[in-house]
């Protein structure tokens, strides 16, 4: 075995063998390449896959052949990154010849692959800032038109405005007196042509206009962070990105369609490179604003809906636009493909946003009913407090929200679904959720072995109600009595008066808060040391 | 008194219309605005006839490519300019085959707009001029 370090004009070969004694057989066979300096040796023990990961680290590039004792292990070398393989013992001289020139061959195609590769890679990433810069170029337009237009006005304005003053400027030095003629001429002079609150307005729009612009700057910095760096993470919180992003391309939608937020509260920020994040969230913004001009509607609409659970971080942005053919939903994401007219995209935009979530950890999917609009759905992981830790110290790790509540089960109970896929979100980070439409649905899931630890529960419900839910409770599970919150309108309470003057739990009024729901079961969690 | 030619502007942004509103009337041409499509179509019905409709594209509501439609069927013979943020070659031709005579792109020097104005509103004159003494 050669204990020098590989020079690069070497082929570098790997060698897995049972035994010390197949290895000296393989290396006296070779013996004369080692020597020649041809060849640089390696004897490996542990797993192929690590072995050749390493070897690539140290010396990148270079023809990497794999000699084993046994198929399998050969096989394994190709399907990690071996060059070529030679399976021991070899069939003549030839065959460790040819294993040798087809190391080296496979070695320089693979270089010009990777050449290639990165070639594309950087064409993406320009293609991207393409869209990027149309989208803001466009943003700018408008204010710079505003100005361009108001400076001219002004400058024909300005002009007799400037004569006239000194004119009246010379007869104040002479201290002579002007005769009603001379006034009448100057004050024709004067005359702009306009009202003085048009006027006035149209300097307003101008300075308006410049904040615009300084407006799309300050978004601009979105970018200026980070690039395609993996290591400059943030804590981003997506609610604000997203804003951003729409105060940077938002125009070119709101002059044609309704933008609808619907941000998810208590969203958990998550750890990104806030520009590659950006990135994708105008690329998607600048398409949705492409779709809805390809058809007529009454009303286009673009929502923009967030929403999570334990894993995972969800961004939905949605167009109503032509939506797109069942045939083309599996070709969306390729490198190229575009359905845009020409100058509209180079068909890059999705494929380079999709490699990008993937590279974070999450996804791009989309859905589509063609006809009727699309819907693309970003997935982001939620970092987990050791990655937050690792990557920003400790100091700024976010305290959990309670921990009386951490792993926790809250049956939630109300007949309006809406309400309950609404406290479900509310509380989900907090804490594990059940949910029940009535009262008899609860007590079918306690009564079933559902295991609750605390009970949100909504006092007027059809069938039976929240009273006899409770005094169910009171018999069949002592412990959840306690830790019973009522969640109810303000009209229905009255109705429930006597029954809850007796009781020490606390009443919630609706529409309640995350908060509000938080705190109550957080206290009934404190009354009553956890079992 | 000689009438001075009559320019419909139609822009969704009020900042335009205000601004591109002096830079008209500087340039001597009586300038009526409307904020939308729907609002320009009923400026038509209302007003008398336009010497050339200045219009946008893209405006909430009915699109700048809708009205020149509906106004080709009020006025088949207005001439339309049409001030556009961003277009490639495809959406020209799209908007020349719609009836516009003239494509600028924003922002545009007024100077330059106001000739191409002038140049629409003196190539309508003599050919009415000529139908009528014919």
């Amino acid at each position: 075995m050669n204990d020098s370090a590989p020079d690069s004009t070497q082929v570098i070969v790997l060698i897995l063998v049972p035994d010390a004694e197949c290895a000296v057989r393989i290396t006296d066979a070779l013996s004369e390449r080692i020597e020649s300096g041809d060849i640089h040796l390696e004897v490996i023990a542990g797993p192929v896959q690590d072995a050749i990961n390493e070897a690539r680290q140290r010396i990148s590039g270079m023809p990497l052949g794999f000699v084993a004792t046994e198929e399998f292990g050969a096989l394994e070398a190709l399907t990690s990154g071996a060059d070529e393989i030679l399976l021991w013992p070899p069939r003549d001289d030839a065959a460790i010849q040819g294993f040798f020139d087809r190391t080296k061959v496979r070695a320089s195609l693979r270089k010009g692959q990777e050449r290639r590769t990165t070639a594309i890679a950087h064409s993406e990433k320009l293609a991207a800032l393409g869209t990027l810069v149309a989208g803001v170029a466009h943003e700018i337009n408008n204010p710079l038109t505003v100005l361009r237009f108001g400076l001219e006005a002004c400058t024909t304005m300005f002009m007799p405005l400037t004569t006239v003053a000194q004119e009246i400027r010379r007869w104040a030095i002479r201290g002579a007196g002007a005769s009603a003629e001379q006034i009448r001429v100057l004050s024709e002079r004067a005359e702009t042509g306009a009202l003085p609150h048009e006027d006035e307005q149209m300097l307003k729009e101008m300075l308006s206009a410049t904040m615009s612009i300084a407006d799309i700057v300050r978004d601009l910095r979105i970018f200026s962070r980070s690039d395609s760096d993996r290591e400059d993470l943030q804590l981003v919180d997506v609610s604000d990105l997203i804003d951003q992003a729409l105060r940077l391309v938002g125009r070119q939608i709101s002059t044609i369609a309704r933008i609808e937020r619907d941000y998810s509260r208590d969203l958990p920020q998550v750890l990104v490179p806030q520009g590659r994040l950006a990135q994708v969230l105008i690329n998607l913004l600048v398409n949705a604003a492409h779709a809805i001009e390809e058809v007529q509607r009454p009303v286009h609409r673009v929502r923009i809906v967030t929403r999570t659970d334990d894993e995972f971080l969800a961004i939905s942005i949605s167009d109503t636009g032509p939506g797109i053919v069942p045939e083309a939903i599996e070709r969306i994401f390729d490198p190229f493909y575009t359905t845009k007219r020409a100058g509209h995209g180079t068909g890059l935009g999705l494929s380079i946003s999709r490699s990008i979530m993937q590279d974070l950890g999450g996804d791009l999917i989309v859905e589509s009913v063609h006809g009727s609009g699309a819907t693309f759905i970003l997935l982001l992981p939620i970092p987990d407090q050791a990655s937050i830790r690792t990557h920003l110290g400790s100091t700024t790790v976010p305290a959990p929200r309670s921990v009386n509540l951490l792993r926790r089960t809250v049956l939630l109970v109300d007949d309006d679904e809406y309400i309950l896929s609404a406290y479900a979100r509310a509380l989900g980070r907090s804490c594990d959720v059940l949910m029940a439409s009535d009262g008899r649905e609860a007590i079918e899931l306690l009564s079933s072995g559902s295991h609750a630890d605390a009970l949100v529960t909504e006092l007027s419900l059809p069938d039976l109600d929240g009273k006899e839910l409770y005094e169910w409770v009171q018999t069949a599970r002592p412990d959840l009595a306690s830790r019973t919150v009522f969640v109810t309108a303000e009209a229905t309470l009255q109705r429930y008066e006597s029954f809850m003057s007796g009781l020490p739990n606390r009443v919630l009024l609706k529409p309640a808060t995350t908060n509000d729901l938080l705190t109550a079961l957080d206290e009934a969690f404190k009354a009553e040391p956890s079992n | 008194m000689k009438r001075l030619p009559r320019i419909l502007l139609v822009d969704d942004e009020r900042g335009i219309r205000v601004a591109l509103r002096r830079v008209l009337a500087q340039g001597g041409l009586e300038v009526v605005t409307a904020a939308s499509g729907e609002e320009a179509v009923r400026a038509i019905g209302d007003e008398p006839k336009f010497d050339v409709v200045l219009t946008d594209l893209k405006m909430p509501g009915m699109h700048g490519v809708e009205f020149m439609r509906v106004l080709r069927s009020l006025d088949p013979e207005v001439p339309i300019v049409v001030l556009t943020g961003h277009r490639d070659a495809q959406e020209t031709a799209t908007l020349q085959a719609a009836g516009a005579s003239k494509c600028l792109d924003k922002p545009v020097e007024g100077e330059r707009l106001l000739s191409t104005l002038r140049g629409l509103i003196a190539d309508r004159t003599p050919e009415a001029n000529r139908t009528r003494h014919r």
